[in-house]
């Protein structure tokens, strides 16, 4: 694996190690295809990856549909946990999932960090 | 920027009415495929104004644009057609009641496609097909039903930069309006 590959493979497992509750991250290129990732278990990254650059795009439509402003995450809540989605770069996002546990402010803002570290390795 | 039909009429992303009070009936149709079949350009060219969220010239989420006419409305819904995108094409699929399959001449079928007609609770998805040719090259209609779908309602062919799109749109229409009083 290359350097660039390495570092940013650091930055999501710190990510995951060190915020209490995140279960998951990847990074994703905005058409679709994974970077890099620590997944959970038996997660299919590619479908996970693809989703991810859709919702996105279609957040980033929808914000600008509406006038509210430059598009800053999208985040999904489910029963037992959040998809967090922000970009990182121009060309890539930032995937977080979280269990039910979660505290959304302390994961936003390591997530807000840590896309901005994946944004100087993109 | 792509030529307009005549028979469709305007309706992109923006400048929807705020509502007249007129009820106007409604049809939910897909625009399937593989990857750069057309599915975006067919829309583009169908309705001024339609929205595609793309990146690099591919579909990521979707395509949207709305035919109108009469009180009616269709609601055209592109899906990406790339092989990963498949959950996005099943939730977009959700309430269709027809699609428009926009078919590479020349090709087979492809499973992502004939999976997504076929998957819908109560039968396969009624459908047109566009059997899109390359710009100079001879129309010959060459697309295969597969036989798990049953046959298309109609199937158009010709090449979507540059034909006319006069039956394409009264086949959409028709599609729609057997399904949807009103349509």
């Amino acid at each position: 694996m290359s350097q660039r590959a390495d570092q940013i493979q650091s930055v999501l497992k710190d990510l995951v190690t060190n915020t209490p509750d995140v279960e998951g991250a990847a990074m994703v290129s905005v058409d679709g295809l994974v970077i890099a990732s620590v997944l959970p278990a038996g997660t299919d990254e590619d479908r996970v990856s693809a989703m991810a650059a859709a919702l996105l795009s279609l957040g980033d439509r929808s914000v600008d549909e509406l006038q509210r402003g430059t598009l800053e995450q999208v985040y999904v809540k489910g029963a037992s946990g959040y998809i967090v989605l922000m970009q990182a770069g121009n060309e890539c996002v930032l995937e977080v999932i979280t269990g039910g546990a979660a505290k959304l402010g302390m994961v936003l803002l390591d997530s807000k960090r840590a896309a901005q570290q994946l944004s100087r390795l993109a | 920027m792509s030529r307009h039909h005549p028979l469709a009429h305007d309706h992109g992303g923006r400048g929807a009415s705020a509502g007249s009070g007129a009820v106007e009936s409604a049809a939910k149709v897909i625009v399937v495929g593989p990857g750069e079949a057309g599915k975006s350009t067919l829309i583009a060219r169908l309705v001024r104004g339609a929205v595609n969220l793309a990146v690099g010239g591919r579909t990521v989420a979707m395509d949207h644009g709305v035919l109108r006419r009469s009180g009616a409305k269709v609601s055209l819904v592109g899906v990406p057609g790339q092989p990963r995108f498949a959950p996005v094409r099943e939730a977009l699929a959700v309430g269709a009641v027809g699609a428009v399959w926009v078919h590479p001449a020349g090709e087979a079928a492809d499973a992502e496609t004939i999976a997504l007609l076929g998957s819908r609770r109560g039968g396969p998805l009624p459908y047109l097909v566009y059997v899109n040719h390359r710009a100079g090259a001879a129309p010959v209609a060459a697309f295969v039903a597969p036989p798990v779908l049953g046959p298309p309602r109609r199937i158009v062919v010709g090449n979507l930069v540059e034909s006319d799109l006069g039956d394409l749109v009264e086949s959409l229409w028709a599609l729609a309006g057997a399904a949807v009083p009103g349509v």
